[in-house]
């Protein structure tokens, strides 16, 4: 009986181990996958011109050549890109986090004609096309001289974005009403209960709704390059963007590119460490990933 | 002691209060609805039946735009036979590997965030950044190549090809599948424990977990991702315009950027409205036959 039983867990351990190891190489495989990319982009920054004309290709440079960065980052002006990138993504993330929790708190806390139609409404413009829409967009702002300006990739902002109202609707959901009856007792209208007692405690949301604002804001490319004209209005992403038809144009340099990917994405690969367990929270709780 | 008519107006008013609140808390998002949705929407409609070169005032001209988008532009059906094509290539496979990732994340080993976040963090970069990481691996003499070489393959000269510019592109949108796999995982780890206690008391094995219970729990999330992601794959842009430019020739000419040309190099503010509707009008057939199949393969609670 106790041979029997050991053999049995014997295999079942024999059994766990190979699932391991499956599972182990198939993770490798995907690290590779995803990341390798990446690496490259990093090696390939630090390498000299001759390190890309070897044969055969190596992954590590010959001896790490920083030369790149600075070339890079003078090629065009990055300088004044970082800080008009840097302006516009925190005019629009406070404008995201104010419109979306206002509206937010409407649609999951008060009780109003239509409320459920248009919370309908709001979740069927998530699905329509972007490009369906750009086009008189462009000649609104036009109109009103907006165009070669920031406002509008910063004042709709301010206008409550579908995707993070749903988000904090969510969220609100989870507080329990008892909060608000509370509140209500103690002589506090709507806007109280918003701003005192349920904002405070939706802090993980609104970090969320920070995260994914900031990296969509900064890497809204078409947006950019529809709306600005002017060298000194733009951005990071017009600026790599630059940097590759330059390229694409004289003789290429892949060691300059690579370094201005590397430098260009480190505030996204940043924010992630900092704010991944806020990610992966949101969209555990409205299944989307906020872009 | 009150006239009836202040206590009916008190009344009123405060039976109406909620209802103004809740509104008023709602019209920051009403103000973009009205003007940013629903104004553009209607506008552009109504641009496609005119000629508007952003100068002057819009001439009505009937159905020419539309006659010259479905039957003499080429350029039309090539960049809507590329657009398919790379919808057919990722939405698919990017399922598939998102989902493969998301079970292989759902396991009990050690180190699993470390390889969740490796895995999540290419989609995060995004945008340019990402186009010019995927250039320079797919370079004639990229690491891609270098590998194939070591197998004795000699590999092309991917984003110049005419065969595999397109291809090419499809294989960097998959390696940016990390987004859909953390919405399956999430799905994954919310299925009731119960339910493969269950299987496992009628003495099934994991390939019966597996089919009887996890994909018919995640399938609404699935579902949802394939809807998304032909959405958003439909409306492509960024990789073409940076990677490729739309070529070579027309080989990745994405129906996006056709409509950017017209409308931002060419200012054919007409011309595009009407690619624009049409845009609108195949993905809304694309999303109701989603939904119709979804009557075969999603599974939704309390369902029979």
């Amino acid at each position: 009986m106790s041979a029997l039983t050991a053999s049995w867990s014997k295999s079942k351990t024999t059994q766990r181990r190979l699932r391991d190891a499956l599972a182990y190489t198939l993770l490798a495989v995907g690290f590779v996958w995803f990341i390798f990319p990446l690496f490259w982009v990093i090696m390939g920054s630090l390498k000299t011109f001759e390190d890309f004309n070897q044969i055969p290709l190596r992954t590590f440079p010959s001896a790490l050549y920083f030369g790149n960065y600075p070339s890079a980052w003078t090629s065009v002006p990055f300088g004044r890109y970082f800080i008009n990138t840097a302006i516009i993504v925190s005019l629009s993330v406070v404008g995201e986090l104010i419109s979306a929790s206002i509206v937010g708190f409407g649609f999951s806390r008060l009780k109003f004609w239509g409320r459920n139609f248009l919370f309908m409404v709001l979740l069927s413009t998530m699905m329509l096309p972007f490009w369906v829409v750009i086009i008189p967009r462009f000649l609104l702002y036009r109109d009103i001289g907006w165009v070669g300006t920031w406002l509008p990739l910063i004042v709709p902002s301010y206008f409550a974005n579908p995707v993070y109202v749903f988000l904090m609707r969510q969220f609100f959901m989870t507080l329990p009403p008892e909060l608000d009856d509370a509140a209500k007792i103690d002589g506090c209208n709507e806007l109280g209960i918003f701003w005192r007692i349920l904002l405070p405690l939706t802090k993980p949301a609104l970090a969320t709704i920070a995260i994914f604002s900031f990296i969509n804001v900064w890497t809204d490319f078409v947006k950019q390059v529809i709306y600005l004209s002017q060298d000194s209005t733009y951005t990071v992403a017009i600026g790599l963007a630059f940097l590759r038809w330059q390229i694409a144009q004289g003789d290429p340099v892949p060691g300059l590119l690579m370094a201005a990917t590397v430098f260009t994405s480190l505030p996204m690969i940043a924010i992630f460490f900092i704010g991944q367990k806020y990610m992966v929270r949101g969209i555990a709780l409205t299944g989307r990933t906020g872009t | 002691m009150q006239s009836p008519r202040t206590v009916a107006s008190n009344i009123s008013w405060a039976r109406l209060r909620p209802h103004i609140v809740g509104w008023a808390f709602i019209s920051p998002w009403l103000v973009s609805f009205s003007f940013l949705m629903v104004y553009p929407f209607i506008a552009s409609f109504v641009l496609s039946f005119t000629r508007y070169q952003l100068i002057g005032e819009a001439e009505f001209i009937g159905f020419e735009n539309i006659q010259r988008m479905l039957f003499e532009d080429e350029r039309v059906a090539d960049s809507l036979r590329v657009t398919f094509t790379y919808v057919l290539l990722t939405v698919p496979a990017g399922t598939a590997i998102s989902i493969l990732v998301a079970i292989l994340l759902n396991q009990h080993v050690r180190g699993i965030p470390f390889f969740r976040t490796s895995f999540y963090m290419p989609s995060v970069i995004g945008g340019v950044g990402l186009a010019l990481l995927w250039t320079t691996i797919l370079a004639k003499n990229g690491p891609v190549n270098a590998a194939l070489g070591l197998v004795g393959i000699e590999g092309p000269n991917w984003l110049f090809d005419t065969a595999w510019a397109l291809p090419s592109l499809a294989l960097k949108a998959l390696a940016t599948a990390g987004a859909a796999m953390l919405i399956i995982l999430a799905a994954l780890q919310g299925v009731p424990q119960h339910l493969y206690e269950a299987v496992d008391l009628d003495g099934g094995g994991e390939w019966a977990k597996f089919w009887h219970v996890t994909l018919p729990q995640i399938s609404p999330a699935i579902f949802y991702n394939v809807i998304v992601t032909t959405i958003g794959v439909m409306q492509s842009f960024v990789e073409a315009f940076i990677m490729t430019n739309g070529g070579p020739g027309t080989s990745t000419l994405f129906y996006g950027l056709y409509l950017y040309r017209q409308a931002f190099e060419f200012y054919r503010m007409g011309y595009a409205s009407a690619l624009a509707w049409m845009m609108f009008l195949i993905i809304l057939a694309l999303t109701i036959v989603n939904f119709r199949v979804a009557r075969y393969w999603v599974y939704y609670e309390g369902e029979e």
